[in-house]
């Protein structure tokens, strides 16, 4: 080298060389290694001022004793072998600081002209930077790594233009429903379902363009054990560049976020419900916020009584309804929103838009808070009474014409309940049966009755309420003022029914005192008078009785014949006193019935002959059955001769007359049967009626009071019987009646 | 034959002539009374009579009220007493009084007869 040098270069110039070289360089001589020569650089390196110039590097370097640096030296020293070392760690003391480094360095073996070592040539370059960057690349990239496995998150990386799968977390490999066997795939083959969806097409944009691609809540289908099955999901493309910033990869992270999706769906379904449901309510509802009541939304409702009030929106409460009017309603609102408490109002009248009319709504002011109890909004809750109003209005009218009607009819009215418990009566009542019935409400309609009608009424009334029929009933009722008595004819009618039940009862109650007053004076008149009617009868027909018998002694048979019928027709007008004094007995109920045991069917066959006596007609009995009954003998008696008489009167046409007795069940009957005029059907009810008689062309030539079939009929309900008529118009009739039987001894 | 004696009580007359009239026919001996007490001042002079036909209805008085004192009183007990009465409803309270029978006014002369003949047969003997 001296003589390369000495040829060749300068001895100067080779040390301004050395110590400017941008290598770090330092020479050592002797097998001591004293250092000759060093550069600033390899001070620097070294952490060492020039002092170590002189010095065996070993003390100059004392940390390096230990390294491998100094065995290294002495190979080279030894072997003239050069040495290179990279990336070799070295700690080195640097201002008192003991500090690893590492180094590419070189042992130069220095020969003299014998080819002995006399030196080596130290040449260093700190690679500390490099290395350091180096082991940190791999950290991060193993780091990196790490994370995308672990990661909580779906995520892959897929490179090149073929998006090849190079990694995807167990995450993604459960989303796409596949093992790591895929990885090394192109995602289209790996994934086939992603195939058609718009993932491809994102991610060729983000390797074209390289810019991050974000969306949110896509929608993805996969295809898992073989369902489709729709998930959602937030996910990002990330470009991968190399250092010429070529994109070569993407880096694809994904979040499902189905259930949020999902929840955010029902929750805006719901939200739409609520709306729809809102915006149909028959109701006006708006909702104002801030002190100031400002309008932020309305429903159709509120649109209908206001117009539309959308223009509206962000306007206040006064500038919307500036009417003198709608200053309560302000202060309603005032009223709310500082107390913070709901108010309810009833009943109030408001502008209608657009016209004069009054318009009455029920409203309710709700307040919304904030979390410190604040009133932020009010949301009011309107609805339109008006028309219940006026329904109202035109109710207490139409009630206050009935009323005013039912207070100009002389009878008492009233309706009642189920129970026939008064719910309403005019003022009639009071008139009629005193002052202090003022309240009757929720008293029975029954409730002065005389006790002794008490059982009667309640008979009638539990009748036609079981029947739902209408009903009538007469009975005395107390006028507790006065406390007399008064006659009543009470008529009801079943006006409501509802699922077979009658729900309400019109009733009226007519005053008939004096009708009965009069029914009654009638009634005495012809008991006294038939009484008195009989006492000239009696001699006249005694009279007729002597005549007769006066001249058949004296042998005027002729004659005797006449006082005779004269006889006959004293006992039929006898009979017919009989009748009406019988009526009036059973009017006032003092008809008397003297019972006994007795054969029916032989009274019955009794009866017969008797009639035949004195009959054109020819009677015909048939009888298969004898049969003791309790009744009073004489009048039953009187029934039948009433019945078989009735027959021969009504069948002027015909001959013959049928009559029968039989036994069914436990009762025995007795049965007219003729061939005359009969009877319509529709009058057969009237006929057991008092004074009734079947009306016709024949009916005025039959003579009769039309009370027969009335007592008969008495009679025979009294004795626990029936009395009925079996009839065809123009063919004839048969009137039976049956009496319960009583066991013989 | 010894007549038969009957008293007639009754206070309508045209009755009273008639039945007079047509039993005297009959062959009774008949007296007659418009009033019931008008009886007893008769029966303490007079033998009894073998029958008594008496209206319920009389003038201020109640046959059932001169037939009760009648059947009380030991001498009148035996005479059978028929009562007669319009009011055919009355024949309980009449029987009640302790008459022998009830007729209803009007009546057939051949009842009257028949029934008083019940009661009259009866003391036949005597």
């Amino acid at each position: 080298m001296e003589q390369y040098l000495k040829n060749n270069i300068s001895l100067e110039s080779f040390i301004t060389l050395f110590s400017h070289a941008p290598n770090a360089l330092a020479m050592v001589q002797g097998p001591d290694m004293i250092i000759e020569a060093a550069n600033s650089k390899i001070l620097e390196m070294w952490g060492k001022s020039i002092d170590v110039i002189s010095k065996p590097i070993l003390e100059a370097l004392p940390e390096i004793k230990d390294q491998e640096f100094p065995q290294l030296l002495k190979e080279v020293y030894r072997t003239g072998i050069p040495f290179q070392g990279y990336s070799m760690p070295a700690t080195l003391v640097k201002d008192g600081k003991e500090r690893k480094y590492y180094f590419d360095f070189s042992y130069s073996p220095i020969f003299d002209d014998l080819k002995e070592v006399t030196g080596i040539c130290i040449s260093a370059t700190d690679v500390t930077e490099k290395i350091h960057s180096e082991k940190k690349f791999v950290e991060s990239e193993y780091k990196f790594q790490e994370l995308i496995l672990n990661s909580e998150y779906c995520s892959a990386i897929y490179r090149g233009p073929e998006l090849i799968i190079e990694l995807a977390n167990d995450k993604m490999l459960q989303t796409w429903d596949k093992t790591d066997e895929i990885i090394g795939l192109p995602l289209t083959e790996g994934v086939p379902s992603l195939v058609g969806q718009r993932f491809m097409d994102d991610m060729r944009q983000v390797l074209i363009s390289g810019e991050n691609f974000l969306a949110k809540e896509g929608r993805a289908d996969f295809l898992r054990n073989g369902k489709w099955e729709t998930s959602y999901y937030n996910y990002s493309y990330q470009p991968i560049k190399n250092s010429s910033g070529e994109v070569y990869a993407i880096f694809n992270m994904a979040i499902e976020v189905t259930d949020m999706v999902l929840a955010k769906k029902s929750a805006m379904e719901n939200y739409n419900k609520l709306q729809g449901f809102i915006e149909n309510v028959p109701m006006a509802i708006t909702v104002f916020t801030g002190a100031e009541h400002i309008l932020e939304t309305s429903n159709s409702g509120a649109n209908k009584i206001w117009g539309d009030l959308s223009p509206y929106f962000g306007k206040t409460f006064k500038d919307i309804f500036p009417d003198f009017e709608s200053l309560r309603v302000f202060e309603h609102f005032n009223n709310v929103y500082e107390s913070g408490n709901q108010l309810e109002m009833k009943e109030v009248r408001v502008r209608r838009s657009g016209t004069f009319e009054d318009t009455y709504l029920n409203y309710i002011l709700h307040p919304t808070k904030d979390e410190y109890g604040k009133t932020i909004s009010i949301i009011a809750i309107g609805y339109d009474v008006t028309d219940d109003i006026k329904m109202r209005k035109d109710l207490s009218l139409s009630e206050k014409k009935y009323k005013n009607l039912t207070e100009a009819i002389p009878q008492i009215i009233w309706t009642a309940d189920a129970d026939g418990f008064i719910t309403y009566c005019n003022e009639r009542l009071q008139f009629y049966l005193g002052n202090d019935n003022e309240n009757p409400i929720g008293k029975m309609f029954y409730h002065l009755c005389h006790p002794e009608d008490l059982s009667r009424v309640q008979t009638t009334w539990k009748k036609a309420n079981e029947n739902r029929t209408n009903f009538e009933v007469e009975y005395r009722a107390l006028n507790t003022g006065t406390q007399q008595y008064l006659w009543l004819l009470t008529r009801g009618v079943p006006s409501i029914i509802e699922e077979g039940k009658v729900v309400q009862w019109i009733g009226t109650s007519t005053d008939i005192n004096e009708f009965k007053l009069l029914q009654a004076q009638k009634d005495t008149f012809l008991g006294i008078a038939s009484h008195e009617l009989k006492t000239p009868l009696t001699s006249l027909k005694l009279y007729a009785q002597v005549l007769e018998r006066v001249l058949k002694k004296s042998g005027d048979n002729k004659n005797a014949e006449f006082a005779k019928k004269m006889d006959a027709q004293i006992s039929k007008l006898n009979s017919l006193i009989v009748d009406l004094l019988d009526v009036t007995k059973i009017s006032a109920g003092r008809m008397q019935l003297m019972e006994s045991r007795f054969n029916f069917e032989s009274l019955a066959r009794e009866m017969v002959e008797e009639m035949q006596l004195d009959s054109k007609h020819q009677l015909i009995f048939n009888s298969n059955s004898e049969g003791i009954v309790f009744a009073d003998r004489n009048r039953i008696s009187q029934v039948m001769s009433n019945l078989i008489s009735n027959a021969i009167k009504y069948s002027p046409q015909s001959d013959r007359i049928v009559i029968s007795s039989a036994i069914i069940d436990d009762e025995i009957n007795f049965c007219v049967q003729d061939f005359g005029i009969g009877i319509p059907a529709e009058k057969k009810e009237k006929i057991f009626e008092q004074y009734y008689r079947v009306s016709g062309k024949e009916q005025n030539t039959i003579p009769g009071l039309g009370l027969g079939l009335y007592i008969s009929a008495d009679i025979v309900e009294r004795s626990n019987g029936k009395i009925w008529v079996e009839s065809v118009l123009d063919e004839g009739s048969t009137f039976c009646f049956s009496l319960p039987l009583i066991e013989q001894d | 034959m010894i007549p038969k004696k009957i008293i007639i009580i009754d206070d309508d007359t045209a009755i009273l002539d008639a039945l007079n009239l047509v039993f005297d026919i009959e062959g009774f001996d008949v007296t007659t009374f418009e009033r019931g007490t008008e009886i007893f001042e008769f029966l303490e002079n007079h033998i009894n009579p073998d029958i008594i036909l008496l209206d319920m209805w009389l003038k201020n008085e109640d046959g059932r009220d001169i037939c009760k004192k009648l059947k009380n009183a030991a001498g009148t007990k035996n005479i059978p007493i028929i009562i007669m009465s319009a009011s055919r409803g009355l024949e309980p309270s009449a029987l009640d009084s302790g008459a022998d029978a009830f007729i209803a006014k009007p009546f057939e002369f051949d009842d009257v007869v028949d029934q008083m003949n019940k009661f009259i047969k009866n003391n036949a003997d005597y």
